[in-house]
């Protein structure tokens, strides 16, 4: 091993030695790589996005129990403990009639003055549970809902539980779809360096079988192709991030800011898709010239 | 040095590429194995190197049995074997130097040492002179002084040439000759396969000739 990372200098120099004599593969290699991580950055984006818009919506997610207009001090207080004893309850929040006409005119703002001579008596007192956050799991304000629906003075219960639920199952599906399309774009990076790697084997056949006459091992025969094939992915990723990252901010950030608005920005990934590009291409480089070195290897002694 | 006892091989397309061999070559000497096309000389040469296994018998080289080698035990036994062949197996694109010094990076020796090892090398077959020149550029003899040196840089203590005259003509293929015989006189074992019986006759060394993969004369 130690010998092995003293000659490492060397596997680098032929590694790049190759590189730059095959360019013509190579740059055809490391665009497609580029190419094929770039959509793959492009779903990892997608993904993070959502995700994080879901996970923000969750966040702020209610629960209102309206109570009936008859609902005395001792029903609101047996209420107030059976939901506080409910997992994941941060707080109860008491809004009468009052408050809540309060906030329907800040919710219309405007147009506030629909409401010009209403007291607030047609809207129901209620409770507003807050969970605590990391633990707003809808199976806990399932259980919680169905628990006090049946309680004294209950009207009935409002949550976004039904809308929340369909959008986890659009997370699951992209989620899906993101690592089907990583997978086969992948299938696609390692099968294009490791058919790099195989024509540069090819070219160097005369130099591995001297290699393997005079006495190198498997080990010091592979590494600098091997390395070829990390340097050509790492590239790939790293030139992907680069198209990524101009695209985003040049293009895409001015665009999407306005359509979004403030409280929800894009987010590009930064250094986690710098490293997640660049490792990505470098695993795949080494996947498909590690593959292609062994078996060309295997047929060579 | 090298001792094959009851070795047998038979090639791909059927038929019997050596039968029943016993050699003993012992260290030190100089052994030509001569014989017609077909005879069995390099197939005996490559399952003395590892390049092929037996199908029955068994190899000894310094005394280790090489037909129980371990594929990854093999680079450790061509480091003990210098081989030189008719075709000389240069690499184009790369100088003189770069040929014998590329071999020593192979095998994991350090810059500085194996640039040492190849000047010494080269002063040996009297072409330090042409180091920085491309093989294209040399006459038949000094390419295969090219591959003896390459062959010797790893100081081995066997050194095995399969026809190693094959192109040259009478002039350039005595002065390897010569050569091999300087290089024998350094305690290093020759084997040379060769058809050409001048040479052997030339040399006055041992000879062993083979034929339908059986010794015939000369064990």
């Amino acid at each position: 091993m130690i010998r092995w990372l003293q000659c490492f200098p060397y596997f680098l120099r032929e590694a790049l030695k190759d590189l730059r004599e095959n360019a013509g593969g190579a740059a055809i290699a490391l665009g497609t790589t580029t190419i094929s991580l770039i959509f793959l950055g492009a779903l990892w984006i997608v993904q993070l996005n959502v995700t994080i818009l879901v996970e923000s919506w969750r966040e702020r997610f209610q629960l209102t129990i309206f109570l009936g207009v008859q609902a005395t001090a001792g029903q609101k207080e047996a209420l107030r403990k059976a939901v506080l004893a409910g997992a994941g309850v941060e707080r109860v929040e008491e809004v009468d009639s009052e408050e809540a006409l309060r906030e329907m005119k800040n919710w219309l703002g405007q147009d506030a003055d629909l409401l010009q001579g209403l007291d607030g008596s047609f809207l129901p007192p209620s409770f507003r549970v807050i969970f605590r956050p990391g633990q707003r799991d809808l199976s806990h304000v399932e259980r919680l809902m169905a628990q006090v629906r049946t309680m004294p003075g209950v009207e009935r219960t409002r949550s976004d539980i039904l809308w929340l639920r369909r959008l986890e199952g659009v997370i699951r599906f992209v989620a899906l779809a993101v690592w089907t399309l990583s997978f086969l774009l992948s299938l696609g990076v390692v099968f294009i360096i490791g058919n790099t790697i195989r024509l540069t084997l090819f070219a160097r056949r005369e130099d591995i079988a001297i290699m393997h006459l005079v006495g190198a091992t498997d080990l010091f025969i592979k590494t600098p192709y091997v390395t070829e094939g990390v340097l050509c992915g790492a590239g790939g990723g790293l030139l992907a991030f680069g198209v990524l990252w101009g695209v985003f901010h040049g293009l895409f950030q001015p665009i999407a800011g306005s359509v979004t608005g403030a409280d929800f920005a894009i987010q590009a990934g930064g250094w986690r898709l710098i490293l997640g590009l660049a490792g990505a291409g470098a695993a795949l480089g080494f996947i498909g010239s590690a593959v292609s070195v062994r078996h060309f290897l295997r047929g060579g002694r | 040095m090298i001792r094959l006892i009851g070795v047998w091989k038979r090639y791909e397309e059927g038929g019997f590429a050596l039968q029943e061999m016993n050699l003993h070559i012992p260290r030190g000497e100089f052994i030509f194995i001569t014989g017609p096309s077909g005879a069995g000389k390099t197939t005996l040469l490559s399952l003395i190197y590892g390049a092929e296994s037996v199908d029955r018998g068994q190899i000894f080289i310094a005394g280790r049995n090489i037909t129980r080698l371990l594929r990854k035990d093999l680079p450790h036994l061509r480091r003990g074997i210098g081989v030189v062949f008719q075709d000389f197996k240069l690499l184009p694109r790369r100088t003189v130097f770069d040929n014998i010094a590329f071999c020593q990076r192979a095998i994991g020796v350090p810059a500085r040492e194996a640039r040492r090892r190849v000047y010494a090398v080269l002063k040996l077959v009297g072409l330090a002179a042409k180091r920085n020149t491309f093989p294209r550029f040399l006459s038949g003899g000094e390419q295969q002084r090219v591959a003896i040196a390459r062959a010797l840089v790893n100081r081995p203590p066997l050194l095995i040439a399969d026809e190693p005259t094959g192109n040259l003509d009478q002039t350039m293929a005595r002065e390897v000759m010569d050569l091999f015989r300087a290089i024998n006189r350094m305690a290093t074992t020759v084997v040379v396969a060769t058809h050409d019986h001048s040479l052997v006759e030339y040399m006055a060394k041992r000879a062993m000739r083979l034929e339908n993969g059986r010794i015939s004369d000369g064990r």
